[in-house]
């Protein structure tokens, strides 16, 4: 897709940007896969378990997208 | 600060919100309130002079943003967005890494350098000849703060930065709102 040269590969402002890319990647998949365990009936426990964080974490970051705000 | 803001003034700092929601950004930077104006054409057309379009700085701010996902970095460290959109598409839908970018709801903050511009607005105001701060002035606070991303926008978007400041200053001197 982009040419890997080596050179740039290896420029820490390429790499910073690929660190903060990377960061809003992952929060927006996060954001998607927790949306989904919530449609599909996972609780906040099991979520914040399987993203290694307290269930206060999870639900304090992401519960405000979940319309019906139980768990 | 916000009293002393003319309507346009104003509005164009509400929308300024408004493009970084948009571009995926979580802070009010330069960039926004630049495209804001430009976006309304508020500033007298001070910036379409000198070849300066919405879409175009639209375009940069997504470019150089945090927000936006940038899938030149993400290449040099292994990563094909490509594919990671196409999974994100089959899981959860066409378009979901989208959707799931343009998430920041309620209020955006401003950066320092975003505030700088209010600071300077203000400040330009105070030097010339009138007593709201509108949106030549807010332009000027805009050019005036010092800020990466926002000099690299402008100086893709513009084909004469120096000359785009001269006029403005000139704008604010002979402002009398």
């Amino acid at each position: 897709m982009f040419d890997a040269d080596p050179l740039t590969d290896s420029d820490p402002a390429v790499g910073l940007r690929a660190v903060r890319a990377l960061r809003e990647l992952a929060d927006r998949l996060e954001r998607l896969q927790v949306e989904r365990a919530r449609a599909l009936g996972w609780s906040w426990q099991q979520i914040a378990d399987a993203l290694g964080v307290s269930r206060q974490a999870a639900h304090k970051k992401h519960g405000g997208e979940d319309r019906e705000g139980k768990g | 600060m916000f009293e002393r803001f003319a309507a346009e003034a104003r509005s164009a700092v509400v929308d300024a919100q408004e493009e970084a929601r948009e571009a995926g950004d979580r802070r009010i930077e330069p960039v926004h309130i630049l495209g804001a104006l430009v976006r309304r054409g508020a500033d007298d057309g001070l910036l379409a002079r000198h070849g300066v379009t919405h879409e175009a700085v639209r375009r940069e701010i997504v470019r150089g943003g945090g927000g936006a996902l940038d899938a030149e970095a993400l290449a040099a460290v292994g990563v094909d967005l490509d594919a990671v959109r196409a999974q994100a598409d089959t899981t959860f839908g066409e378009g979901a890494l989208e959707r799931a970018g343009g998430r920041s709801r309620g209020h955006l903050r401003f950066t320092r350098a975003g505030k700088k511009v209010l600071e300077r607005a203000l400040r330009a105001t105070v030097a010339g000849p009138g007593r709201e701060i509108g949106t030549v002035q807010l332009l000027a606070g805009v050019l005036s703060v010092d800020d990466a991303r926002l000099a690299a926008v402008v100086s893709a978007v513009c084909d004469d930065p120096d000359a785009l400041r001269a006029d403005v200053d000139r704008a604010v001197a002979g402002w009398a709102a």
